[in-house]
């Protein structure tokens, strides 16, 4: 076994002190998220702070803001596979288990916003019948899609590293990666890659249609100030990329503190990785400039209030807060430390990083609430109740245990010497 | 004839049936092929299309005094809950008269009030708002399961057996005509009626809900599909301002009203053609509430 | 001749809506098309293995029935608490 392969195992063989109670923490959390959860089921969404006119909340956000996150995992590998950005291969696999996770907490929390989920199936049932008409089950169906070829893009690759795990352990952890590996031989490796290449074709247009989709959920309802338009695709989509690149620039940074893989994940990476989240909240903060002046120059009244809310009314705090601290400021720092040579800091970065992530989470509130609330009549309020911010809370909760299971089974770094050229 | 051969006439035939599959297909709305779901697994809940028909509400603005009796008579007839929350499928504002009807469009009328204890009030009129049912609903094409529907009469419906609660429907409606069922809904045998203090019982005409579905005005399905022509809430309003009819019927009220009055309606370039439109003779109500 | 093109006039006006095709069928064309190509290039590109092949397409129905699974799964377990 290489050195490169001993390190890139080395979460798969020991285990820090600190494991346990991380993943009691998040695990007590995650159960408080069930239990919140099971309150609701048994006696309704009443429990929530919704009401008719406020239809959906902090659920409905919490599904976009995870369907954002998942597309980290195509982007980068897309760039790796496609472009040939070699230097960013050791991030490929750890942003497309983001991705799986997080598709993985979107459909929940789809299912928990519903009134019935017991009857989701009939989605499936009635199918045929309601998917000419219906932005849901488009969404659904991209999704879907997006899921389905992202695991596949994932586990191809990841064969000949599982082999590889396969070989260094005895007793159970070896079966469990032998049954992982079916039909494994030596030399599939060539196929699998220009198949791998055809997949990273394939996975970007259809990422491009799952949050046009999502964004069609809202923009195509012409009664809905500030949901109703043409640029939702593209806007949705910025903020999704962003938000995906930031967390796996989060992701990068921990465990390369944690498992010491300073050479494994160079500074140039995370460069890389900056110069374009840099790029891409400029491009967000463009499109929210060009939004907010659509609404406001001789805007319809419902644009304009809703505008108003968001700039001077209710919901300004949370708007320009988000806004300055959350984007404008990372993006500031972050186009600084492009122009600027020599060495980067890769813990100012993934702060930042971090920042813009919560940033978004919020934006995506920002985009749902006020429209409804003040977007028609009667006027209204919302305020979460705390079994939908346990809820969510548990939700990430889930989220990192998800991961940090998955980081202690399979490798997230390419075994494979990255190429340079 | 004769100089077409056989085989011409087989490849024309062909060439025809393939034509008019496609036309068929893709001539089919978006609301045929979506409905037939919906209508299938609802039958039993709703009785069967009126044939021919096209409902449509016209409500006299200037008549209605805001006194809230075809409200409170809905809710007794289609047994709207009171708990654990109180649900109600009309919605009733009080506008200042300054307001010109027209500027209710698209503008939330912020100054409106649907929580007034007293009326009619010096200087105000009242807009009640329902379900419009219509001709192009936005909500329709939105559900998911097919669970919302319009049927041949152009009544909108909800089948509760398909609904999910996912709340897209009440997403697309511009008029917020929909209410959700966000707990078990209370059905006792019998209420008090809020207009007279008699008792009266839960119809047994109307389907119970359930927690997590949506529900609305049905313009009484129930009683206009089977033999009473009459929504309830048409029926109770002391000052007549409601109004209920066919419209491909050329002698029903609301055609001969449509002919004579000038109507609107809510948000018509949403392009959704409700079938509650809107007049008013311009008289205010007389004071001993007489009918006009 | 003459007869064929006024029938087929008369059955291509007779489409009462002007809705033509369903909308959704487009998005579902947009969103498969790179399916399609992806399927076509497993199976007719170079290097190609049968193995892989099958060793893909068995993942991918694999995935399918879990997450269509997983629908009917959560549908059942949140019904145990209704």
């Amino acid at each position: 076994m290489t050195e490169r392969q001993e390190k890139i195992m080395r979460p798969l063989r020991t285990t820090s002190r600190e494991f346990w109670p991380f993943v009691l923490a998040l695990a007590l959390i995650t159960v408080a998220f069930i239990y919140a959860y099971t309150i609701q089921l048994s006696q309704g969404l009443g429990v929530t702070g919704l009401n008719d006119i406020t239809i959906w909340g902090v659920y409905i956000v919490n599904f976009i803001f995870f369907i954002g996150l998942s597309h980290a995992g195509i982007a980068i590998s897309a760039a790796v596979r496609i472009m040939s950005l070699h230097r960013y291969a050791p991030i490929a696999r750890m942003a497309e288990i983001l991705t799986l996770a997080s598709l993985m907490m979107a459909g929940l929390s789809i299912v928990i916003d519903l009134g019935r989920p017991d009857r989701a199936y009939l989605m499936v049932v009635n199918y045929a019948a309601r998917i000419g008409a219906s932005p849901l089950l488009w969404d659904i169906t991209a999704v879907g899609t997006y899921l389905i070829l992202s695991t596949t893009y994932l586990y191809l690759p990841m064969r000949e590293d599982l082999a590889v795990c396969r070989d260094s352990f005895t007793g159970w952890r070896r079966r469990m990666y032998e049954i992982t590996l079916p039909g494994y031989e030596k030399g599939e490796e060539k196929v699998i890659k220009r198949l791998a290449w055809w997949m990273a074709v394939t996975i970007l247009p259809v990422m491009v249609m799952v949050h046009t989709t999502v964004s069609w959920i809202f923009s195509l309802l012409s009664n809905r100030p500030l949901w109703f338009g043409a640029a939702a695709g593209p806007y949705f989509i910025a903020a999704a990329v962003a938000s995906g690149i930031a967390s796996v620039v989060v992701i990068a940074a921990i465990v390369r503190k944690l498992f010491n893989w300073e050479d494994l994940l160079p500074p140039e990476i995370f460069r890389g990785l900056g110069n374009f989240l840099a790029v891409i909240t400029l491009i967000y903060l463009y499109l929210m400039l060009v939004e907010q002046f659509t609404a406001r120059y001789a805007g319809p009244a419902g644009e304009f209030f809703v505008s108003e809310a968001w700039l001077f009314g209710s919901y300004a705090t949370v708007f320009w807060t988000l806004t300055t601290i959350g984007l404008i400021l990372p993006c500031v720092y972050l186009l600084v430390q492009a122009f600027r040579p020599g060495k980067i800091n890769i813990t100012w970065t993934s702060v930042f990083s971090t920042v813009i992530v919560i940033a978004m989470w919020f934006k995506r509130y920002i985009i749902i609430v006020p429209t409804l609330t003040v977007g028609g009549s009667p006027l209204q309020t919302y305020t979460p109740s705390w079994i939908e911010l346990t809820i969510i809370g548990g939700s990430l909760a889930a989220l990192a245990l998800i991961y940090t299971i998955l980081l202690k089974l399979i490798p997230i770094i390419e075994m494979e010497e990255p190429h340079h050229g | 004839m004769s100089k077409i051969n056989r085989r011409d006439f087989v490849k024309a035939l062909a060439a025809v049936g393939v034509v008019a599959t496609l036309g068929k297909v893709s001539g089919k709305s978006i609301k045929d092929v979506t409905s037939e779901v919906s209508k299938k697994s609802a039958k039993g809940l709703y009785p069967e299309a009126t044939q021919g028909a096209r409902y449509a509400m016209m409500i006299d603005s200037g008549a209605c005094i805001g006194c809230r009796t075809c409200l409170h008579a809905c809710k007794l007839e289609n047994n709207v809950p009171d708990e654990p929350s109180n649900m109600e499928w009309i919605d009733l504002f009080e506008m200042e008269n300054t307001r010109p009807v027209s500027e209710v469009h698209g503008m939330p009328p912020t100054d409106s009030s649907v929580d007034y204890t007293e009326s009619p009030k010096e200087g105000h009129w009242y807009l009640s708002f329902n379900c419009f049912h219509c001709d192009n609903p936005p909500c329709t094409k939105v559900c998911p399961t097919g669970a919302t529907y319009q049927d041949e009469d152009g009544l909108v419906l909800v089948n509760y057996d398909l609904c999910i609660g996912c709340r897209y429907c009440m997403a697309a409606c511009p008029y917020n005509a929909r209410t959700f069922n966000w707990w078990d809904p209370v059905n006792p045998p019998s209420r008090v009626s809020p207009i007279d203090g008699e008792e009266v019982p839960l119809n047994p005409k109307v389907p119970l809900r359930t927690r997590g579905v949506v529900e609305k005005c049905t313009f009484c399905v129930h009683r206009i599909r089977d033999g009473n022509p009459t929504p309830r809430c048409v029926e109770v309003c002391p000052v007549n301002a409601r109004h209920f009819g066919d419209l491909n019927n050329p002698e029903s009220e609301v055609s001969r009203l449509l002919k004579t009055v000038r109507t609107h309606r809510i948000k018509e370039e949403l392009n959704t053609q409700p079938m509650l439109y809107y007049f008013t003779r311009g008289v205010k109500w007389k004071d001993d509430g007489e009918k006009i | 001749m003459g007869r064929l093109l006024a029938l087929l006039t008369y059955v291509a006006s007779s489409q009462s809506r002007p809705s033509g095709m369903p909308l959704g069928l487009i998005v579902l064309v947009v969103i498969l098309s790179p399916v399609i190509v992806l399927l076509l290039a497993t199976l007719l590109g170079k290097p190609r293995s049968m193995k892989v092949t099958g060793l893909f397409l068995a993942w991918l129905a694999l995935v399918f029935c879990v997450f269509v699974g997983a629908v009917y799964g959560l549908s059942f377990i949140t019904g145990l608490f209704i």
